[in-house]
């Protein structure tokens, strides 16, 4: 579903953000991304949205480059939902507004109802609909997110650090609720983040990043027995258990 | 002043209500603890009250807060005793206290240092005026507690502005200007939630060492009960703004609430997600 092969992305000021990356994720499956602030994890992210362009290699979405998809098109493949839902959300429009843009972009009629299921699935009350941003908590925010990256019904859901700005009780609802909706719609996730007992229990594969490009690519099974790490990977385990590790050079 | 044997922090029945939308609701709601010396951890979802407690005894609430306790001392300085005040009240009795007796760390050392200036005059800036020493000594000063901190080129941080430093490093300077002025408490509140899993880990085992080295007390807030206890001697757990269980380290949690907590943490050894909340 989604296919990556040689990327590379470059910026000015700091060279190449991914360098070297390949990775296929099969349709249906969940794979994690982990790896320090700055190891581009997130710049990886957005070039499969199409959000930035490759300065080498390609991104495919179900076959097709994303610079090549016509946004609509393009957004019905892919949605991404961001680390911090008070920055991703609109502050001056309710949270009925913010579900129904995407249905207007798309044409789909028979919002208002759509908006009431949405909300429903993932867990918010109705009476929600006209709240703003600012009058939700921090897990309604995330979770109203996520409602609005499933309104053009996407075949696959990026996900950048959706629980780091979330408490532990939050942060094991949103998981919960991202794991409910996996088994219902079989869509492809890929979900980037820095914890990795976060990123392993939630996903299948795991691929590890260290200064833009792949270290180890382990099923999340292997990383809990910890059989055959890369020192970084095992650096990362370690510092997710708190301990006071010193990474490796 | 001090009393050898008199606690770093006495709060007997500590109550806060905040102002505004808030009015009539409890952010604090009789909280008893004492402390020494000692490293404690106060854990629990956001809006439990953790950071209203950090705050509570720098004086820095909304000045038409109203905070009521038996008694509420830091340092053997009693900040409020009986009859309620506000937070303005407060926070002038706790003035002489703030940035010299406690110090306070914040989740985010880019919004806790100011942008505009560099780092040293930040760090040196507490110490000419709470300790006043000269630019020099403050300067002197300022870089050994850099040092101290494990932060590899102290003269180069010492420049740098704060967006010129990554998350780890900008809160390792934050975390050298709370030391500086050499207080008996840090007040640490959730210092490692804006920051990823690796300069966690250092960051923890920074505060960690220098708490020991200088023999002040910490008061570790967070919402991760597994990582805060294992740099605590002991634990608060709070919930809708009151202590539901005091820990000792190492101690099985028995109420339901502190559970709960531990069961959401994730775990690498634990495939799925936790279930919901009791």
């Amino acid at each position: 579903m989604i296919e990556v092969s040689g990327l590379r992305v470059a910026f000015d000021a700091v060279g190449a953000a991914v360098d070297d990356v390949s990775f296929a994720v099969p349709q249906g499956a969940a794979w994690g991304l982990v790896g320090e602030s700055g190891c581009g994890k997130t710049t990886l992210l957005r070039a499969v949205a199409g959000l930035v362009a490759p300065d080498a290699g390609r991104v495919a979405l179900a076959g097709a480059s994303p610079a090549a998809l016509d946004r609509r098109e393009r957004a019905r493949r892919v949605q991404m939902v961001f680390q911090d839902p008070s920055d991703s959300l609109h502050p001056r429009r309710t949270v009925a507004d913010a579900l129904a843009e995407p249905l207007r972009i798309h044409g789909i009629g028979d919002r208002e109802r759509r908006v009431t299921e949405a909300l429903a699935r993932v867990g918010l009350d109705a009476g929600l609909r006209f709240r703003y941003p600012n009058q939700l908590s921090g897990g309604q925010r995330q979770r109203v997110s996520i409602a609005r990256a499933l309104m053009p019904a996407p075949a696959a859901l990026l996900l950048d650090e959706p629980t780091a700005a979330l408490d532990v009780s939050n942060q094991a609802r949103v998981l919960e609720l991202l794991a409910r909706l996996r088994r219902e719609s079989g869509m492809t996730m890929l979900f980037v983040g820095h914890d990795l007992a976060v990123v392993a229990g939630f996903c299948d594969v795991v691929m590890t990043m260290r200064a833009g490009r792949p270290v180890d690519i382990v099923p999340a099974a292997r990383l809990r027995s910890g059989e055959g790490l890369h020192p970084w990977t095992r650096a990362l385990v370690a510092a997710g258990r708190g301990e006071p590790a010193a990474p490796p050079d | 002043m001090t009393g050898a044997d008199a606690p770093l922090v006495r709060a007997d029945e500590l109550s806060v209500e905040l102002p505004g939308a808030f009015r009539g609701v409890r952010a604090l709601d009789r909280v008893t603890f004492r402390m020494g010396r000692e490293r404690l951890g106060i854990v629990g979802e956001s809006g439990a009250g953790k950071s209203t407690v950090g705050r509570c005894l720098l004086g820095l609430l909304p000045s038409d807060a109203r905070v009521t306790a038996r008694s509420l001392s830091l340092d053997g300085h009693e900040l409020c005793r009986g009859t309620p005040f506000c937070g303005r009240e407060l926070s002038l009795r706790a003035a002489p206290l703030r940035g010299r007796t406690a110090t306070m760390i914040l989740q985010d050392p880019r919004q806790a240092l100011n942008p505009v200036m560099r780092v040293g005059t930040q760090i040196a800036e507490t110490l000419r005026h709470r300790r006043r020493l000269s630019r020099r000594a403050a300067r002197e000063r300022g870089l050994e507690t850099l040092e101290s901190v494990r932060v590899a080129d102290p003269e180069r941080v010492w420049r740098a502005f704060p967006h010129e430093l990554s998350g780890g490093l900008a809160q390792r300077a934050a975390i050298a200007a709370a030391l500086a002025p050499d207080p008996a408490l840090l007040i640490a509140d959730e210092p490692t939630s804006a920051l990823d899993v690796m300069a966690r880990s250092s960051v923890l085992a920074v505060i960690d060492e220098q708490v020991r080295a200088r023999g002040m007390g910490v008061i570790l807030i967070g919402h991760d009960l597994p990582l805060v206890s294992r740099y605590c001697d002991r634990m608060l757990v709070m919930r809708g703004g009151a202590v539901v269980e005091e820990l000792p380290r190492g101690a099985p949690a028995r109420h339901r609430y502190t559970q709960h907590l531990l069961a959401v943490s994730p775990r690498l050894d634990r495939p799925s997600p936790a279930p919901g909340p009791p």
